[in-house]
């Protein structure tokens, strides 16, 4: 029991030394494919480009492990939507306040991986200028360079698969396949600290001869 | 918030309380050949279209198969809708053109769904009373020949 509980306590402080904070924001550009099927019949739209914003901030378990809270705003490349104007019909916006993350830091390189899930708006600016909603899932992979011991200059990669069951009128019907998918690149500032008291050398050092 | 109930028709509750009638517009395998999808137009009536009260072109241009839409409709009276895709752009129904009923089916005309969006106007016109609507008037487009 006694050797049971020195395993746990040792392990706990040294996870303890390795839990953290991260937070941060990103910044740049998104694109997008929608799609819709049925009955044999088929719309594709490529969506114009536009800006992406998404602010994070999440928890660090060991020195691998991290999750946060990434909710994110992607806006159409022109900067206003009023009913009745016209514009391009493939110019869309997206955003998300419900989505999470969770990944791994690869140790050597400086890499990071991660997967997701959201719950997210798609919509058109102009046209039929409808709006859809639906659950996403979402995979990413991070270049990160160390600007110091807490911060780092992240290049970042992410797909996502927008699996859209609603629009304005509510429920599509599930006959009519609706999707999109959006691809995301970004870059921007990292910053985290990690807590707890480091793991320290347990022999006492040697006195006399 | 005030109801105005008197000279304005329900489009002044409809501005503050939202269309009444939402649905959508689908083009189902029964659409005819080459329909075309970017410019429809959704028709209201009260007498089973002997007259149209109302209609609204329903802008497409992203070509979707699934187009929501909504309407405005006077409460307590009865009321049919219908659809059709305006191929040639000229604001009527020609023979060929895509078609649809608001009448519960996907395969071509049954008879219209009459429907009827009850309301009584609250004692305290600065409230809104039980205001409702419809959801799911759906209208496939599954005809050519006929409306």
């Amino acid at each position: 029991m006694i050797a049971l509980l020195l395993l746990l306590f040792s392990a706990g402080t040294a996870e303890a030394g390795n839990f953290g904070i991260t937070t941060g924001l990103d910044l740049g550009i998104w694109k997008s494919t929608f799609t819709q099927q049925a009955f044999g019949l088929k719309t594709a739209i490529s969506g114009q480009p536009g800006y992406a914003f998404s602010p994070n901030f999440g928890f660090l378990f060991g020195p691998y492990v991290f999750v946060e809270y990434a909710p994110y705003l992607y806006t159409s490349s022109t900067p206003t939507r009023s009913a009745g104007a016209t514009g391009a019909s493939n110019e869309v916006d997206a955003f998300s306040l419900v989505a999470f993350n969770g990944g791994l830091i690869v140790p050597v390189v400086p890499v990071e991986v991660y997967s997701g899930i959201a719950y997210g708006n798609y919509g058109f600016k102009y046209g039929s200028n409808n709006d859809y909603s639906g659950y996403l899932l979402k995979a990413g992979i991070t270049y990160r360079l160390g600007l110091g011991a807490s911060t780092n200059l992240k290049l970042k990669f992410e797909c996502q698969r927008h699996f859209i069951t609603q629009d304005d009128s509510g429920l599509i019907p599930a006959s009519i396949n609706t999707a999109a998918n959006l691809y995301v690149l970004t870059i921007g500032f990292n910053f985290s600290k990690r807590f707890g008291r480091q793991p320290v050398d347990s022999v006492a050092p040697r006195t006399g001869g | 918030m005030t109801i105005l109930l008197t000279g304005c028709g329900n489009s002044m509750n409809c501005a503050i309380l939202g269309n009444n009638v939402n649905g959508r517009i689908n083009f189902g395998d029964r659409a005819p050949f080459g329909s075309q999808r970017t410019q429809l137009k959704v028709e209201l009536s009260k007498d089973i279209f002997a007259t149209v009260w109302q209609s609204q072109v329903v802008d497409n241009s992203q070509n979707l198969i699934s187009v929501p839409y909504s309407l405005c409709a006077d409460n307590n009276v009865n009321f049919t809708i219908r659809a059709f895709s305006d191929q040639n752009a000229n604001g009527k129904w020609d023979a060929g053109e895509g078609t649809g009923r608001d009448d519960g089916t996907s395969d071509g005309n049954a008879a219209y769904v009459t429907r009827n969006i009850p309301y009584t106007a609250p004692a305290d016109k600065n409230t809104s009373g039980d205001w409702k609507k419809i959801n799911g008037v759906d209208i496939w487009i599954d005809e050519g020949a006929t409306r």
